[in-house]
């Protein structure tokens, strides 16, 4: 013992000396310490939970605009053929439309076209006629006033009637 | 004729002896276990470096001898 | 050269002698204390500083005590990180160039004797001693308050766990107080091997003698952090051999 240097008194002290040092340490230090980790701790596993909602709120975000989207997709292409039929329609009567007035136009010109050759045929009928009249009157006279061919006419009408009476 | 020298440098000379080869494998399988579970390296080094101060420990009691004598 | 195992006497403070190994773990306590009262005056949310390691330090040891223990770990942890704290500046103060060195020659009995002023707090056995005493009343004292005075007696059964407590008494105090005993002798003796080699003691000598010592130098730094650490972890497991056993 004596060669070790081991001493009750020194012992004692050393014990005494080490439990005021972790007194004062607990008292002071490892509340403080104990707290801030525990926060610590606390707080990073609110954020990883936070981080989870944020993200499950983002999916749900997505998911909600991925159904708008589809939504104003198909109201898009809804829209796109209601407006196809519409201007298919508007395209029809306008296509209609023209065809009637087009059809009537062309009634109304052969109409006139009718009308016109008609007209024509009546002026051209008429003229005809006159000239017609002109001529065998103009024959007829000629006829009349020549000697010769009365001679002869009423020779034939003598024959004609010859004729007649043998038969 | 004065043996004390003698019996220190025995003392701790031999003492060395035993935890030297107790050190050595005990590096050795932690060494091995760490090339077979990488994984756990941190919780081999502790308890290498605990197993190492219990070796250790002997040695040091035959050091202890060898000073007091 | 003559190396003392046991701690010189300084003087006294009535009846108690004050050795020179006292007067270093003194020192050592004090600035424990003080950094442990400035950092809880001002303790911050973001740690800077000597918080950031006290909290380091302390969350280091409550992981392993959760790990060792579980849950209920936590409340042992204070005795833990005290005994490594304490141990690991201590042993880092006696590395501190003066200490060791700087002392008094005293004639004792008639001859020369060198007295340092200072010696490391873990080179004498009553500190290492009171350490590992502190740390199995400890374990007992933990013992009986987590399962009860009759179902911890039920652990001495066989007398030999009677033996084996004693002795860890001894195994921790020596282990503590050989190591950095050892590795004071061992930078002396790396300090001053060429003035005994060459039976010069001239000031000269210093200079290789402190080239030499570095390694050695730098071995102790390691070494006084590997049996702080040995003594903290040590005694959690002890602690956690009487706290965890099934009360059947």
């Amino acid at each position: 013992m004596e060669t070790l240097g081991i001493n009750p008194i020194l012992l004692i002290a050393q014990i005494i000396s080490f439990l005021i040092l972790l007194f004062v340490m607990k008292r002071f230090l490892y509340g403080y310490i104990q707290k801030a980790l525990e926060e610590r701790k606390n707080s990073i596993k609110k954020t990883f939970t936070d981080r989870e909602e944020l993200e499950k709120r983002l999916t749900n975000l997505e998911k909600e605009q991925d159904i708008k989207r589809k939504e104003m997709a198909a109201l898009n292409k809804k829209l796109e053929a209601e407006a196809r039929k519409a201007a298919d329609e508007v395209k029809k009567e306008i296509v209609n439309k023209a065809a009637l007035e087009g059809e009537r136009e062309l009634i109304k010109a052969r109409e006139r076209i009718n009308q016109e050759v008609d007209n024509a045929k009546k002026d051209l009928a008429g003229q005809a006629k006159t000239l017609a009249k002109t001529i065998v009157e103009r024959v007829i006279q000629e006829q009349i006033s020549n000697p010769d061919w009365q001679k002869a006419q009423l020779n034939k009408s003598v024959k004609d009637l010859e004729n007649n009476e043998t038969e | 004729m004065d043996l004390t020298k003698l019996a220190k440098g025995l003392a701790i000379g031999l003492g060395a002896i035993g935890p030297g080869i107790g050190i050595g494998i005990i590096g050795g399988k932690a060494v091995e276990a760490v090339g077979r579970n990488p994984e756990a390296a941190g919780l081999v080094r502790t308890m290498m470096i605990l197993a190492i101060g219990f070796a250790e420990a002997i040695a040091i009691y035959a050091l202890v001898i060898s000073l007091i004598l | 050269m003559k190396i003392s195992v046991a701690a010189e006497k300084i003087f006294n403070i009535g009846p108690i002698p004050i050795t020179n190994s006292m007067l270093t773990s003194f020192i050592a306590i004090l600035i424990l204390a003080v950094a442990a009262i400035i950092t809880g005056k001002n303790f911050k949310r973001l740690p800077t500083g000597v918080q950031n390691v006290l909290e380091m330090v302390y969350e280091m040891f409550e992981n392993l005590a959760v790990e060792i223990i579980g849950e209920k770990g936590k409340t042992y942890v204070p005795l833990i990180v005290t005994f490594f704290l304490y141990i690991i500046s201590s042993n880092w103060i006696s590395l501190i160039p003066g200490v060791g060195s700087i002392g008094l020659n005293t004639i004792e009995n008639g001859q020369k004797v060198f007295v340092p002023l200072f010696r490391g707090g873990n080179a004498d056995l009553n500190t290492t001693l009171a350490l590992a005493l502190i740390s199995v009343v400890a374990t007992q004292f933990y013992g009986i308050s987590a399962s009860g005075i009759k179902n911890h007696l039920k652990h001495f059964i066989n007398p030999l766990e009677i033996v084996s407590e004693v002795s860890k008494i001894f195994s921790f105090g020596f282990r503590l107080f050989g190591n950095i005993f050892a590795g004071e002798v061992l930078l002396l003796v790396g300090a001053t091997i060429l003035v005994i080699m060459t039976r010069q003691s001239s000031a000269l000598m210093g200079i290789p003698g402190g080239i030499l010592q570095a390694p050695f130098y730098l071995f102790e730094v390691f070494v006084g952090f590997i049996q702080a650490f040995i003594f903290a972890v040590l005694s959690l497991v002890f602690i956690s051999i009487y706290v965890q056993h099934k009360v059947d």
